[in-house]
């Protein structure tokens, strides 16, 4: 389909008329903007009530002189404010960018840090699909090109091969002409058509006309003969011809199917790119809930680890106090015994001393002369201890004393 | 975390990042930016380890 300038200029004043602006038209006519929204709407339904096609414009070298000829000239502003929103957008991204990192660093808590982490990851993510969008788009513009540059190729082909048949066509009917006679599909054929039918074809009639003894058969059997052969040229000239034709006059119609199946590929995988940033974003938030259960499940372990920590210890400390007092106990009454043995040593030393002493006196009294000792008389240190006596000595102190040196 | 209509914010320090922020902008750009958040995400990770 042909460029038509008149109809540009009605989609150009009624997008204007429906308050898009001049930069956004321009845009989307030259496939470096994509309209969304309300003016992708506005736009496509101007594009229908103009019938025109998008990728037209790639038939125009110079686009925005078609432009500025529909439009009128962008003013330097205009231009500039293009290019400088562009360059802005990305001075104003790298200075976020530089901004999150200075205040991430800057971030002491491992658990934000966790968070913030992720949110990075997304960040990498979208940038990644826009990357990929991009990537993606290019590609297809190089196709779209290259789908023009084989229409462009193909009718230049046809237009020279339409030539070319034609000429072959003509140089082949002038050879043809005068001997019409001798052309089998000719009206002007020397022999009746329900002739050479019913007696078999040409060929048959060819053949009898070689078998005869006369010089003219034989001469109109080889000018049919040649003639058939012309024909059969001629007619795949003509096949020819027509297949050529037919290509050109299709030309625009595939070439047109070709770009809407370029376009319903392209915008299905860039659909598919948006779910799968939303399934990697999802994956990501299923990545935090899983990892805020783990953290959770960990937590509530270590916590359950320290209170049977602390039973345990409890119970340690009252086995330990148990055994310790055992030991007490032990000790005393090892003190106890200790004690008791050495007074009984300390008693029976008494009572031997006592013993000795009444033997002594004895002893005395018998060299005094005194023979006859009253029983009544008692030595005065012979008084037995009872051992088994049980109340305290009569220094339990100081033998305390004696049995805790002992002791240690 | 709140994501909103595609957007990505950091409130604590009243950073946000929509899809319109990397529309349009220069691959080269959109490279260097990945560059450095990887490097950002790097030095996160490994202090967190």
């Amino acid at each position: 389909m042909a460029v038509n300038k008149e109809n540009y200029k009605k989609l150009v004043e009624g997008a204007r008329a429906e308050g898009i602006s001049d930069e956004d038209i321009r845009g989307y006519l030259t496939l470096t903007k994509t309209a969304t929204g309300k003016n992708k709407e506005i736009f496509n339904r101007l594009l229908q009530e103009n019938n025109i096609w998008l990728t037209d414009m790639l038939q125009i070298e110079e686009k925005q002189v078609f432009l500025d000829e529909i439009m009128g000239k962008e003013t330097p502003n205009q231009e500039n404010n293009h290019s400088k929103t562009l360059s802005e957008k990305a001075r104003t991204l790298m200075e976020k960018i530089d901004l999150l990192s200075q205040r991430i660093e800057q971030e002491k808590s491992p658990l934000k840090r966790h968070i913030l982490a992720f949110k990075v990851k997304m960040l990498i993510a979208k940038i990644q699909r826009e990357i990929d969008l991009q990537n993606l788009r290019a590609s297809y513009e190089d196709k779209r090109t290259a789908l023009l540059t084989d229409k462009e190729d193909r009718e230049n082909s046809a237009i020279d091969n339409i030539a070319i048949l034609n000429s072959k066509i003509k140089t082949l009917q002038r050879e043809m002409s005068g001997n019409e006679e001798y052309d089998a599909e000719s009206p002007y054929f020397m022999y009746p058509k329900n002739y050479v039918q019913d007696s078999g074809g040409v060929e048959n009639l060819t053949k009898k006309l070689k078998e005869s003894k006369k010089v003219e058969s034989q001469q109109a059997a080889k000018r049919i003969e040649e003639m058939a052969i012309k024909r059969q040229e001629l007619n795949q000239l003509y096949e020819e011809l027509k297949q050529e034709q037919e290509s050109l006059e299709y030309s625009q119609g595939d070439y047109e199917q070709d770009m809407n199946d370029l376009d319903k590929e392209e915008k299905s995988l860039v659909i598919r790119q948006r779910l799968n940033i939303f399934t990697r974003i999802g994956d990501f938030f299923k990545g935090i809930v899983q990892e805020a259960k783990l953290y959770r499940e960990e937590k509530a372990q270590i916590k359950d680890l320290r209170v049977k920590q602390k039973e345990d210890e409890s119970v340690i400390d009252e086995e330990f106090n148990r055994k310790m007092q055992e030991l007490r106990e032990e000790r005393e009454k090892a003190k106890q015994q200790l004690r008791e043995s050495q007074r009984g040593e300390r008693e029976n030393q008494q009572n031997q001393l006592g013993q000795d002493a009444a033997a002594d006196f004895r002893k005395q009294m018998a060299e005094m002369g005194k023979t006859e000792l009253n029983d009544s008389i008692t030595p005065p240190e012979e008084k037995t201890v009872d051992t088994h006596r049980e109340e305290a000595t009569p220094a339990p102190e100081e033998a305390d004393r004696n049995d805790s040196e002992e002791l240690r | 975390m709140e994501k909103d209509n595609d957007k990505i914010v950091f409130e604590e320090y009243g950073i946000e990042f929509t899809d319109d922020d990397f529309k349009g902008v220069d691959q080269d750009t959109l490279i260097k930016c990945k560059r450095k958040l990887n490097e950002l995400l790097r030095k996160i990770e490994n202090k967190e380890s």
